[in-house]
């Protein structure tokens, strides 16, 4: 590196200034200053040689920096890559070599830990992975509950184990795997590794095609129902749409419930929040049940005569759960919510 | 080794010439004569300067490195820098069993005692080393008037330790920062140091303080020394400030290291302790006790090479002092057993070729002259080890080494007219250039072989050899049960070459079998092994076996052997490997050369390409 260059152009201002100047008047005696003029400047150019790459003396500007890990040369600080990172062949696999020295103490400490993986994955490749451990998955007896969604699995002698870890990352397990089992695997542990294909998609949000209006074909309410679980009262509307190729789509909308009519679209939960759990228990295996009209609850939709209400199959309300209220007399949902037989159950 | 950091130049001419051209670059002095006596005699003196400033800068910066650094003192003060102590001189230990018959002795007491210092001298070669215990030792009548010596943990097996006992005697002065007591004696074992703290010069009691690298909790209170290599080789004893590590001892206090100045791996296997005092028993009766070698003295340690610190010191800064990585497993482990290990290999247990989780798998080479029993004190030591410095609980379980030797078969194109020397010379340089390889790059865990390096060493031995090549075989070997069937097992570090129709890949060394000379090798185009007549050439056990290429498994089924040929208690088992280029060991094995069944041999030639 040259140093000939103003020093204030490479000073990054972490430390004192180097106003080093050459003293080579107050070195000398007077009479020689005054009468050798040339040779005060010729030691002068001679102090400056001792600053350029030329001289070897310029390593002495560098006993400064030598420990230090900010401002280092790059090709010292792979001498401190080998006491603090085992040193070798990895120093040039770092993406922040400096920020590797500096934290690496953290990233030893932290050994045996999930955050000392990550670390070591950002440090050493710059990517995020997901780490697991898998012994959470594992299907336990009397604990876990059985189906593809409760995502637990028979015990076996790799990954779904007591010890055994699993590392989701964009790169191959043959890119990492040396290293990795040197910094921070835990000995012993099964390792498990997929590699994940992440892909980022611009949406563009901004910049959409206009999706154009289409038009809503006619459509009459067929009826008008309540459902009636044991008290609560949820009004529907079945709507019978008149598409133009003379194919009809029924199909049955929420209207809410009367506490929160007008403003249909879903049960609340303003109309349960007072229930006792015992009831709600019967009817709903959860919240969420309770608040989808279609929600997934073993429907047993086959025999839709009772309603006399021309239920599709799309309908899955539990019908042995609901009284279904025939509304067709009805002219519109303030009579409905009016009506006696809707106050009565 | 140590790499440097090179200077660009520190050549005195070049400086010379570069500082002129320097100077010429510049209008002022463009015109001058650099030349001329007077100005080159000047540029001489400031390149002198130069000189020397390079110089002593490249020596600085060097020294700040541990992989570049070249003196021992200042991998010391790296090392420490990064949490690392040397490892000091270490004394020989050996184990003794003590005991005396006092049953014609009257008015004997029940129980008698032997203060720790208890010197015995043992002679190795010709020289005399001093032994001594390291505890009290208690032996009680057995009502007979025998007495076997005890230990405080009531074990009959005493250990002794070599070296001489020493004893300095440092007043703490005021609680200054930094306070270091200076030990001059380059040949202190830490290990056996024992500081004692007074509270004043009078007291007779006082506290004993434990090194902090045995310190498993620290607070205020805590009473802890740390004993370290200062830059001249000395120790220098510090505590805690009071606050971070612990107490400091009070002013006026008195502090007392006791330690044993030791003679290393020089006092190393001694085998005849012989006690050099008496043991009052009564008023009047004094006696020796009898003393038995139960194990001789090993473990004696040299101070840690400068090579050694510049290893281990990164690794042991990596392990934060907790097991979790295979590489922490290691490197602790041989902190602590230096002197008993000469090389350590573990692996996780996912590692292991039947995997076993929650394991961690050590495979240890221990020093020569350790006894079996040692070994496996020494292996429950680390079990106990990884009990306190294990993150998880995990086991550790050994392996013993497997040494896989190395049969090569070297031949080399040799033209007579391009050197001096006979061909039986440079034969037998040519195996000595393989033998040193093989001292140089084997021997010890994950050191592989590479048949390239060697035949370019074999290349070089000298310009009459042009070219050369290596066949290279796997050799395992096993004691049989003589005139009994037996099953023998191996399983060799790489895969194996796959059955061939000219070359047989399993060949064992000679035995006989119902008066026949015969080995077993596999049959040609098939993994099925056999027992074959080398008179006739004929197979006269068709199946004794087979082996799995792909697993590097052979497997030997009900094979008699009557006698073994050429004597020994082995028989030799090579196998030829499916890559010859590289045989790369993992986990327990080691490689080693088989001088005996390897050859060198030139093919003449009088081409001089």
């Amino acid at each position: 590196m040259s140093h000939l260059v103003d020093r204030t152009l490479i000073d990054i201002g972490r430390r004192e200034p180097n106003v080093r100047e050459y003293v080579v008047e107050d070195a000398l005696s007077q009479h020689i200053v005054e009468s050798y003029p040339k040779f005060v400047s010729f030691l002068k150019q001679y102090f400056q040689f001792e600053e350029t790459d030329s001289s070897p003396s310029h390593l002495i500007q560098e006993l400064f920096y030598t420990r230090d890990i900010s401002q280092m040369d790059l090709d010292l600080l792979a001498y401190v890559e080998d006491e603090l990172l085992l040193g070798e062949s990895y120093f040039e696999g770092f993406t922040d070599k400096r920020a590797a020295a500096k934290y690496s103490n953290t990233l030893y400490r932290s050994k045996g830990t999930k955050y000392s993986i990550q670390q070591f994955f950002r440090t050493f490749f710059n990517i995020d992975p997901d780490i697991v451990y898998t012994k959470r998955q594992i299907f336990n007896v009397g604990e876990s509950k059985i189906g593809a969604e409760s995502q637990r699995y028979i015990t076996d002698d790799k990954l779904y184990q007591q010890y055994a870890l699993l590392v989701k990352s964009e790169l191959s397990v043959s890119k990492w795997r040396k290293p990795y089992k040197l910094f921070v695997h835990p000995a012993g542990m099964y390792l498990g590794a997929e590699v994940q294909l992440v892909g980022l998609v611009d949406l563009d949000i901004q910049n959409q095609p206009n999706p154009g209006v289409k038009d809503i074909p006619e459509f009459e309410i067929e009826s008008f129902a309540t459902m009636a679980p044991r008290g609560i009262t949820s009004a529907t509307a079945l709507f019978d749409f008149n598409a133009p190729d003379g194919t009809g789509q029924l199909f049955r909308a929420n209207l809410g419930s009367e506490s929160t009519y007008p403003n249909p679209g879903g049960n609340d939960l303003i109309d349960v929040q007072d229930r006792p759990i015992s009831e709600l228990h019967g009817l709903y295996s959860t919240i969420g049940e309770y608040l989808e009209v279609d929600a997934p609850t073993f429907d047993e939709d086959t025999d839709d005569s009772g309603s006399a209400m021309g239920l599709s199959s799309l309908e899955t309300i539990d019908q042995d759960k609901f009284d279904w209220v025939d509304s067709d007399n009805i002219a519109n949902l303030d009579e409905l919510f009016d009506s006696d037989y809707n106050k009565n159950l | 080794m140590a790499t440097t950091i090179q200077s660009s130049s520190l050549d005195f001419a070049s400086i010379k010439n570069n500082l002129k051209t320097y100077l010429q670059s510049k209008e002022e002095f463009k015109d001058y004569n650099f030349e001329a006596s007077g100005l080159s005699n000047i540029l001489d003196v400031l390149a002198y300067n130069t000189h020397l400033n390079g110089l002593t800068a490249n020596f600085a910066l060097n020294e700040s490195f541990i992989s570049t650094a070249q003196l021992r003192s200042s991998l010391v003060q790296l090392s420490e820098a990064i949490g690392y102590i040397p490892d000091s001189k270490t004394a020989s230990s050996g184990i003794v069993k003590m005991a005396m018959n006092l049953s014609n002795v009257v008015d004997r007491e029940n129980t008698i005692s032997i203060a720790t210092g208890y010197k015995f001298t043992a002679k190795v070669d010709t020289r005399n080393y001093t032994f001594q215990t390291q505890e009290t030792l208690t032996a009680t009548d057995d009502g007979a008037g025998y007495y076997q010596f005890k230990t405080l943990d009531g074990d009959e097996k005493i250990p002794v330790k070599e070296g001489q006992a020493k004893v300095r005697t440092f007043i703490a002065g005021d609680n200054e920062e930094n306070a270091l007591y200076i030990i001059p004696d380059k040949n202190m074992d830490i290990n056996t140091a024992i500081v004692k703290v007074f509270e004043n010069t009078s007291t007779t009691s006082f506290d004993t303080y434990t090194s902090i690298e045995k310190a498993t909790t620290i607070s205020e209170q805590s009473t802890l020394y740390i004993l370290k290599e200062m830059p001249n080789g000395y120790y220098e004893l510090s505590f805690g400030n009071g606050t971070t590590l612990g107490k400091t001892p009070p002013a006026g206090g008195k502090i007392v290291v006791e330690y044993l100045a030791v003679n290393g791996a020089a006092a190393d296997n001694a085998l005849v302790f012989e006690p050099t005092s008496t043991i009052k028993i009564t008023e009047n009766v004094n006696r020796t006790p009898v003393v038995t070698t139960y194990t001789k003295s090993v473990g004696g340690g040299e101070k840690e090479s400068i090579e050694s610190m510049r290893k281990n010191a990164p690794f042991q800064y990596a392990t934060q002092n907790r097991m979790v990585t295979f590489a922490d497993y290691e490197s602790l482990i041989l902190r602590n057993y230096s002197t008993l290990i000469k090389d350590i290999s573990s692996w996780g247990g996912e590692d292991n070729l039947k995997p076993e989780f929650g394991v961690i798998f050590s495979s240890i080479v221990f020093e020569n002259g350790i006894s079996e029993a040692r070994q496996a004190v020494t292996k429950t030591g680390i079990q106990d080890l990884a009990a306190q410095l294990g993150v998880a609980t995990f086991d550790i379980k050994f392996t013993d080494p497997v040494k896989t030797f190395v049969e090569t078969e070297i031949f080399f194109r040799f033209n007579p007219a391009l050197t001096t020397l006979s061909v039986n010379t440079i034969q037998e340089n040519v195996r000595n250039v393989v033998n040193r390889y093989f001292e140089d790059n084997t021997g010890k865990f994950n050191l592989a072989f590479r048949r390239s390096n060697l035949l370019t060493l074999v290349d070089d031995v000298s310009p009459a050899v042009l070219s050369s090549r290596a066949e290279v075989k796997m050799q395992q070997r096993f004691a049989p049960s003589l005139l009994v069937e037996q099953d023998h097992n191996f399983k060799f570090p790489v895969e194996i070459a796959s059955p061939d129709d000219v070359n047989f890949r399993i060949t064992s060394s000679t035995f006989t079998f119902k008066g026949q000379s015969c080995q077993v090798r596999n049959q040609l185009k098939s993994n099925k092994l056999q027992v074959v007549n080398l008179s006739t050439n004929k197979p006269i056990v068709d199946n004794v076996g087979s082996y799995n290429a792909a697993a590097g498994e052979v497997n030997i089924v009900g094979l008699q052997v009557d006698a073994i040929v050429g004597g020994g208690n082995s028989i030799k088992l090579s196998v030829v490997p499916a890559n010859q280029s590289v045989i790369r060991p993992q986990r327990e094995y080691i490689l080693e050369h088989d001088q005996a069944r390897s050859t060198a041999r030139a093919v003449d030639t009088d081409a001089d390409y």
